[in-house]
């Protein structure tokens, strides 16, 4: 259908457009090659500058009850960078924390009256400093009261060992000796800054081409000549993101660069100053040119998602204020790079923007996989594809080409509350609104009933944040949720396909878990399961709050607002997807991801196919409840059932299933849904009139 | 040529509700004529020349350019048209022979054919002194050709011009109203959408009149002008608007 040349007309232009904006000049080669050396400039003067005061200036110390420690005194006198006051101590202790605070002290020394008596017992006396952690000084004089109260410390040590031998205090010393290659420990250290680096860049880089290419060309008139030439949708969104993504790709590379070579001078020059500190910042060329390659998914990913904010709003200055809140999860999440102790794995690089985070760091400290980096690259360029569905849909749709106005109504938004109909936005919002509950709230629900958690979990965590969002979002419950009564056809078919689905699942379940990765999470996963059906006791009250509960609230999210949101954005097909790999990566345990995702997309095919909600709770609980059964009587099964293998299903059932399966399946696509009109209103998207 | 049956173009607007911007629409425009839409601001006039255009789909009705469905063919339709509009805009970073350029390549032109375009409209427009310099350096009105030359570029045998003359001198006017002519002597297609009435009375060989979405009265100049027994085209167009259905209402905006 695309037509290559076309793309690469548009492409053409694009790029010559754009070279000749000296906006584009600037943000592209300006700033990059001048902000480094002029951060670094501007940072080390003010860094040296401070820190010089700092080490060098006088500190105030207040000792109360000096008399009770001459010797100690003694020692900070003959320092003459102390600037020592004594006080009387008066109504305990605090009485002199008002200098600290109010400034006229650095440091207070309190000596206890007994701390005499207690040094000649040979016991270990106390003194306690006090300081504002507030103030950068009293920091700086804690330290160097710390190494005098240290140094005393030591003097009094060395009288009480006198005549013992050479090492007496110290007992047992151990060495620390690190193996890993200079290059690979400051890779490791430098990966971290350049994750967080790569990932500001690359949201940076994207960000004005983006803008000029899609808004820009709205409000300069000139949208509409594009779009009533022969050029198909597809092949203008795809030009356009192939000059957007080189563009931004030539900017982060350059930033890089110059980030690269200013620091890697820095250091140099630092280190010529500061010789055996340990510290080599001295990474391979073939590291270097490593980095580049978490910058391709990631310039992929930021390039098509800013292309598609960019389309969606009617201006420049909306535009701005889509892209922001983008910039900003981006750098957060570029943050989790920085914690420690995470080691990535499958299900990292299936996170967007982190995975390349994370990929960053494991490429530079040496100890990295081909498979991660294709992960990697396969999770971004599915991600960006879908960010350039949105974009096509949006050039689809007739309201791309009115600039109106953004005010919001609120007269209109009370008045019509209830009617809103879900996108993208809400649908996403929806979901990591769940997953941030169960982090938030998820530990602190541990240690009630079983059922009482169960509950807790499933109504606060999962369908409560449903609702609050359709409310908030001022939602049509009933087209949003698919309140509908159901075509009896479907609700017969449902416990159908539930069988027939699991049976085939089962099977893909059986094939991940010959992998160990999947196999060891996913029987502490199987046992966690079973151990709260113990704990629920007897069958029936497993079956509700195990099969019926979840089935409940799962679809009421998923089926509900996720569903409609993404399927109004993405279309019927992509929205179904997407449901489904949301749907499986909320179940968090790797093998779940894969065998309940693919549960997820036939439930949300089902869901759109039928238009009742209803018809998907059936199918769930019957699934659930045939989960269940499967665990409680596995070693009552007649002779029948039994298969060999303890992952697989009988090899009867698997045969049967693989009829039933596509049997049901067309049966229910041929049955009526009940709501019909939901299948063709992708153009029903204009919300203001024009003539 | 051109075939519009029965249109109707419903928009949803959060305020008012379902607005018909389009309403039963109906006229048929054959080759060698130009067509006037004639009507107020907020009449139809524009939605119905971007249905013609494919950019917006029709609610109901049918529309056929040369023959091709604007919904199930878009693709024949957009080959097939010309369409320019009095507020399209210019790449301002591109000169006027790469933005003919451009869409040529779009429209699918030969390289050969696309020199010889390209020629002939900078001559046809006198565009020569200022063909190799950025469009945003350029007049409203030099920017005008360049639009106009950019929606010629693959010598369509249908034009559509959208209020092509708004905010132009009548110097460039003339230009534009003299390739019309010239069109129509070529055997082409125009759809000439306008609110002014002596460039309608001038160009047009047949008019429509509407309002409202609506069309009031059809026909030629002379027909029209008998029909309401009305000196001018404008006297003609006054007396069909205050006696159309509904008259007297609040106008629209």
């Amino acid at each position: 259908m695309m037509n290559l040349p076309n793309v690469l007309t548009i492409f053409r232009k694009e790029m010559i457009d754009l070279l000749r904006d000296r906006r584009t000049i600037f943000g592209m080669v300006v700033v990059p090659i001048l902000i480094y050396p002029l951060l670094l400039i501007m940072f080390s003067q003010v860094l040296a500058s401070q820190t010089e005061r700092l080490m060098t200036r006088k500190y105030s110390l207040v000792v109360v009850g000096a008399p009770n420690a001459p010797g100690l005194v003694e020692l900070l006198k003959t320092d003459d960078s102390w600037e020592i006051k004594e006080a009387v101590p008066g109504a305990g202790a605090t009485s002199s924390d008002t200098p600290l605070l109010e400034g006229g002290a650095h440091i207070v020394l309190v000596v206890p009256p007994d701390f005499l008596e207690t040094l000649q017992a040979e016991k270990s006396a106390k003194v306690e400093l006090r300081f504002n952690k507030a103030k950068d000084e009293s920091n700086f004089a804690l330290h160097r009261a710390r190494e005098a109260v240290e140094d005393y410390s030591s003097q009094v040590l060395k009288v009480r060992l006198q005549g013992k031998p050479d090492g007496f205090e110290l007992p047992v010393v151990a060495t620390e000796t690190d193996v890993a290659p200079p290059e690979r420990s400051s890779g490791f250290h430098l990966g971290r800054l350049l994750a967080m680096m790569l990932v500001l860049m690359s949201a940076v880089s994207a960000f004005y081409p983006a803008i000029d290419m899609a808004s820009g060309e709205k409000e300069r008139g000139t949208m509409e000549t594009l779009l009533v030439s022969p050029a198909l949708r597809s092949e203008i969104v795809f030009g356009k993101y192939l000059a957007v993504a080189t563009i931004a790709m030539f900017t982060a590379v350059l930033h890089l660069t110059s980030m690269g070579v200013t620091f890697s001078y820095f250091f140099k020059s630092m280190l010529g100053a500061a010789k055996g500190s340990g510290l080599t910042f001295s990474i391979r060329p073939s590291s270097a040119l490593l980095v580049l390659l978490p910058l391709i998914p990631l310039n992929m990913l930021f390039s098509a998602l800013c292309l598609g904010l960019s389309a969606f709003a009617r201006s420049y200055k909306e535009a701005m204020v889509y892209l922001t809140p983008v910039m900003i999860v981006a750098n957060v999440t570029s943050f989790s790079a920085l914690v420690p102790g995470i080691e990535f794995n499958y299900v990292l690089a299936l996170i967007p923007i982190q995975n390349c985070a994370m990929l960053t760091v494991t490429l530079l400290s040496g100890d990295w996989k081909w498979g991660h980096v294709f992960a990697t690259f396969a999770s971004s360029s599915v991600y960006a594809l879908v960010a350039l569905r949105w974009t096509w849909s949006i050039f689809q749709r007739e309201d791309v080409l009115l600039r109106g106005g953004a005010e919001f109504d609120w007269k209109r938004w009370l008045k019509t509350w209830g009617s809103a109909r879900p996108g993208l936005g809400t649908a996403l919002v929806a979901v990591i609104a769940m997953m941030a509950l169960q982090l938030a709230v998820g530990p602190a629900l541990q240690g009630m009933a079983t059922e009482k958690l169960m509950l807790a979990h499933q109504i606060l965590l999962i369908a409560l944040p449903a609702a609050a969002i359709a409310l908030l979002a001022s939602l049509n419950f009933r087209s949003t949720f698919r309140l509908r009564a159901a075509n009896p056809v479907h609700l017969a078919l449902a416990p159908v396909i539930a069988f027939s689905g699991l049976v085939l699942v089962s099977c893909l379940n059986a094939l991940l878990m010959k992998f160990p990765f999947f196999r060891t999470s996913g029987l502490e996963h199987g046992k966690a399961l079973a151990e709260t059906m113990r704990a629920l006791g007897s069958f029936p009250v497993i079956l509700v709050y195990m099969a019926l509960l979840p089935a409940l609230c799962e679809e009421f999210l998923f089926r509900g607002v996720v569903l409609s949101g993404l399927r109004r954005d993405l279309g019927r097909w992509a929205g179904v997807l997407a449901c489904g790999a949301l749907f499986g990566v909320a179940h968090q345990v790797p093998v779940a991801v894969i065998s309940v995702g693919t549960f997820g997309v036939l439930l949300s095919w089902m869901a759109l196919r039928s238009g009742s909600l209803l018809v998907t709770i059936l199918t769930h609980t019957c699934w659930n409840a045939l989960l269940i059964s499967v665990e409680i009587f596995k070693d009552r099964l007649p002779s029948w059932l039994a298969s060999a293998d303890a992952d697989l299903p009988a090899t009867g059932l698997i045969i049967a299933a693989a009829i039933l399966f596509p049997a049901a399946i067309w049966a229910f696509a041929r049955a009526r849904g009940v709501d019909e009109e939901e299948r063709d209103d992708v153009f029903s998207g204009g919300e203001s009139s024009a003539s | 040529m051109i075939q519009v049956h029965e249109l109707r173009k419903v928009f949803h607007d959060r305020k008012r509700g379902e607005v018909a911007a389009v309403d039963g629409l109906s006229f048929e425009a054959p080759a060698g004529t130009v067509f006037g839409l004639l009507g107020p601001n907020g009449a139809g006039k524009t939605t119905t020349l971007r249905i013609l255009s494919t950019i917006f789909k029709p609610t109901s009705g049918r529309v056929t350019v040369m023959g091709h469905d604007v919904v199930r063919e878009p693709h024949l339709v957009r080959k097939s048209i010309g369409f320019l509009s009095g507020d399209t805009g210019v790449y301002e970073r591109l000169t006027p022979r790469e933005m003919i350029e451009y869409f040529g390549r779009l429209y699918g032109l030969s390289p050969a054919l696309l020199r010889e375009r390209k020629d002939s409209l900078v001559r046809e427009f006198e565009m020569e002194s200022y063909a190799d310099t950025t469009c945003g350096k350029l007049s409203t009105g030099m920017k005008k050709k360049v639009s106009i030359a950019r929606a010629l570029v693959h010598d369509p045998k249908v034009i559509i011009l959208d209020e092509p003359t708004s905010g132009l001198d009548i110097l460039i006017s003339r230009v534009l109203v003299d390739y019309v002519k010239r069109a129509k002597e070529a055997g082409k297609c125009v759809i000439y959408s306008t609110h002014v009435m002596a460039e309608a009375e001038k160009l047009c060989d047949r008019v429509a009149i509407i309002a409202d979405g609506k069309k009031l009265a059809e026909g030629t100049v002379a027909e029209l002008r008998a029909q309401t027994g009305s000196p001018d085209l404008e006297d003609a167009f006054f007396r069909l608007f205050d006696a159309r259905p509904g008259a007297g209402k609040a106008e629209p905006a």
